[in-house]
Parts: structure tokens; C-alpha cells; sequence
């Protein structure tokens, strides 16, 4: 659960964050950062990859379940805004394909009528999660990504009403979770049943922080700036 | 048991020393620590804790029914006041209940036990009403169909629904529909097209 953290700063080793909390290996893939990080800090690979030191530090901390400082500049803000781009793109093009495929190899193991249930609902997940990423990417960081370099707000769209629009992608993965655990009756093979829920619980806390650093940091962010630009 | 206990306190040595309490006893199986209410939302967003343990010194407002409304938290969600100086009455009345650091272990346990909840029903079988209920709004009706038909008030519908969610554990329709079939409550032919 959430606690503050003082054990994680700009100082601490990468490595042994990461042997503490594993997830935080999704903020290296999602930051484009490579393993082999020797005894290197936060700070310092920050640096090496050219990303904003406190944008590291901060979403590190996120992932850890720690509450993180949420004062960012804009460049700040920048990187953290390609992050969640990055994000989107691994989600979209490689963790959400990879549980389709358990999926699919699942349902062959099981009743056909189950499996095609099974099948459909993620199917509609899948385009529940594409939507929410497509408006995301073709409007609110666009919006964002202009409003941060140019100090102007387009006129056709604010931030309020992403806020209102964010709705939880969560829910269908949790349903998931429970039908795959409870309901679906046991099957005699069922390595695919248990690797899929590895994956469908590690991708529910991905975007669990993912979320929060929409909500809780860059959305305060913009709003604020929209109210000193008038 | 309690399923998150929120600790709002600055000191350290408070926070952890409660932790410690709570996690030794089974009181909750989980424990969020604040160190002031500006954090409550990066922590909580759909799913609020059970029960708030927070220090007078953490509000910023004496009212607590208008920090339950600004933080959204229910009324029958127990907030308990930790108190280790002298407060106005007035501020310890508006808590469900108050420890003092003074207190033995078995006081502060007592306290907290007391406003313990009745188990929550996940896992229980769906009566037959909610199984008809959960029929209907499958085959596509909305809310206020389902009433009609079974001379019901829509408010009652949407206690079933609640009802239905937390017994089976299943939020979305669709979900709901791939449980009913797998449990024999309908059968596919009767499920409307379900998009949302």
C-alpha cells in the first residue's frame, strides 16, 4: 500500500530498487533504458538518458507506491508526458497483444462456448482500452504538448474535460481476473490460466500508475497553467 | 477484518508504531500512511479505505462532514481521532471514536473492533431475485425497465446491482454475462448484444 518512501531519491541505486520493486522495470522499458545499470543512481541515469532527473525520480516513485513530490517544471512535464506516450505504445503493441495470445490458447483448453466468451470480452477490452488510448494521443497530449511550448491554449478543448472523460480502464481486467480465478471451471492443463493472470495483474497495477501520474500530476500541471495564461 | 485503514500523521514513530499494532492483531490486511490529507487523492481514488485513523493536527478544517464531502468519503466509514495533546471538545466529538497514544494496546484494539463492519457478503450466492434481476439487465433492459417489470422501484433495482457486483466480484455487464452463463442463470441465446 502507499507509504511515504524517504528510501527512494535522486541518489538512491537503480539496481536496488529495482530488486525491491520489480515493476519499476516497466518504468526502464516505457524511459527506453537498458539493463546493465552497474552501480549507477537515479540521478545518474537520468542524466546518461537524457531524461529530466526529477521525471525519473518521480514516476520510480510512483511505481513503487510511494507518493512522490508533484511540483514539476515543464520540462519536467515533458518528459513526463513522452513517458506516458512511450507507455501507451508498449501497451498497445506489445502487453496487450501478449494476453490476447495467452487468451486465445486458453480458450482452445476449455469448453468451446466458454472460450468464445472469453475470447469476445477481452476483444471488447481491447477496443474499450485502443479508444481510450486513441483519444489520449490524438487530443489530450497534442493539447498538452502544445500548451507546453507554446504558452497558448487552443481554443477547442481544456483540460477539465479530459478530466471528466478519464474513465477507469480498469474494470474489465479486474472482472477478468475474477472469472479466470473463480469462475471458469478447473481445467486439466492450466499453465495458460496461470500466466495470463501474472500478466493481467502486472498490466492492472501498470496502469493503475500509469493513471495516477495522468490524474494526480499532469492534469493539476495543465490546469494550472491554463488559469496563469488568461 | 478490515480490508485499508488510512493513517493520516506526520510523526514517523506514531504512524509506524499503529502499523505495527494493526498489522499484529489482523485488524486490516491493508495500511495506507499519509502524512496529510493533500495526499488523499494521489492514494485513493475508486476503492476508499474502511477506516480513517488521522491526528485533529492533519485537518485543515474543523468540520468533518464537509472534509467526508471534499474527500468523499462515506458516513458510515468510521474516522477515528488519534490524539496526543489537549483538543477543544468540540473537535473530538465529531469523530466516531478517539485513542490516545496513553492507551493500552487492548483499549486501542477494543476501540477500533467496535466499529468493525459486518462482514462484507463477497462469495455468497446470488438470492433469486438478484438472479432475475441480473437476467433481465442482460437480455439489455436499463434500470428503470427492470423495475417496470418486476413492479419494483428503479432504487431497488440498483440495490440488486450493487449487490450483484460485490457478491460475484464482477463489475461490467459483460463480465457479468460470461458469470451467469458459466452458472447456468441464462444461456447465451438470451443476452442481448452487450457493448458497454
Amino acid at each position: 500500500m502507499y507509504e511515504i518512501d524517504t528510501n527512494i531519491s535522486g541518489a538512491s541505486r537503480l539496481t536496488n530498487i529495482i530488486i525491491e520493486h520489480p515493476n519499476v522495470l516497466n518504468v526502464l522499458e516505457y524511459f527506453n533504458i537498458p539493463l546493465g545499470l552497474g552501480d549507477k543512481t537515479v540521478a545518474e541515469v537520468a542524466e546518461e538518458y537524457n531524461i529530466a532527473p526529477n521525471t525519473l525520480e518521480v514516476v520510480i516513485k510512483v511505481y513503487c507506491r510511494t507518493i512522490p513530490s508533484r511540483i514539476l517544471n515543464k520540462e519536467e512535464i515533458h518528459d513526463l508526458l513522452m513517458f506516458l506516450q512511450t507507455s501507451h505504445d508498449n501497451f498497445k503493441l506489445v502487453k496487450i497483444p501478449e494476453l490476447k495470445n495467452l487468451i486465445e490458447n486458453f480458450s482452445r483448453e476449455i469448453p468451446v462456448k466458454y472460450g468464445k466468451m472469453l475470447v469476445a470480452f477481452f476483444d471488447e477490452y481491447i477496443q474499450e482500452i485502443d479508444e481510450h488510448f486513441m483519444y489520449e494521443d490524438k487530443k489530450v497530449f497534442p493539447y498538452i504538448a502544445n500548451i507546453l511550448h507554446n504558452n497558448k491554449e487552443t481554443k477547442d478543448f481544456k483540460i477539465r474535460e479530459f478530466e471528466r472523460n478519464h474513465t477507469d480502464i480498469g474494470h474489465k481486467l479486474f472482472d477478468l481476473k475474477n472469472i479466470l480465478i473463480k469462475y471458469i471451471p478447473p481445467t486439466v492443463v492450466s499453465e495458460y490460466r496461470k500466466q495470463i493472470l501474472n500478466k493481467l495483474i502486472s498490466l492492472e497495477r501498470d496502469l493503475m500508475y500509469h493513471t495516477q501520474l495522468e490524474d494526480n500530476i499532469l492534469v493539476p500541471f495543465v490546469k494550472n497553467m491554463e488559469i496563469n495564461i488568461k | 477484518m478490515y480490508r485499508t485503514i488510512a493513517i493520516i500523521e506526520k510523526s514517523n514513530i506514531i504512524k509506524e508504531g499503529l502499523t505495527h499494532l494493526l498489522k499484529a492483531h489482523n485488524i486490516c490486511s491493508q495500511i495506507a500512511k499519509l502524512d496529510s490529507i493533500d495526499d488523499w487523492f494521489f492514494v485513493f481514488k475508486d476503492e476508499k479505505p474502511d477506516m480513517i485513523i488521522i491526528n485533529p493536527d492533519r485537518l485543515k478544517d474543523t468540520d468533518l462532514d464537509k472534509i467526508r464531502l471534499k474527500l468523499e468519503i462515506p458516513d458510515k466509514t468510521p474516522v477515528i481521532g488519534l490524539l496526543y495533546q489537549y483538543f477543544d471538545r468540540e473537535i473530538y466529538n465529531m469523530f466516531t471514536s478517539t485513542i490516545y497514544i496513553t492507551d493500552t494496546e487492548d483499549i486501542i484494539l477494543g476501540k477500533l473492533r467496535n466499529k468493525q463492519k459486518k462482514e462484507q457478503n463477497t462469495g455468497e450466492k446470488l438470492t433469486g431475485r438478484e438472479k432475475v434481476v441480473l437476467k433481465l439487465l442482460l437480455k439489455g433492459m436499463a434500470n428503470k425497465e427492470v423495475a417496470d417489470k418486476l413492479k419494483i422501484s428503479p432504487h431497488t433495482v440498483i440495490t440488486h446491482r450493487k449487490n450483484i457486483v460485490e457478491k460475484t466480484g464482477i463489475r461490467s455487464l459483460s463480465g457479468l454475462a460470461i458469470y451467469a452463463i458459466l452458472n447456468n442463470i441464462t444461456n447465451i441465446d438470451e443476452i442481448s448484444d452487450l457493448e458497454k
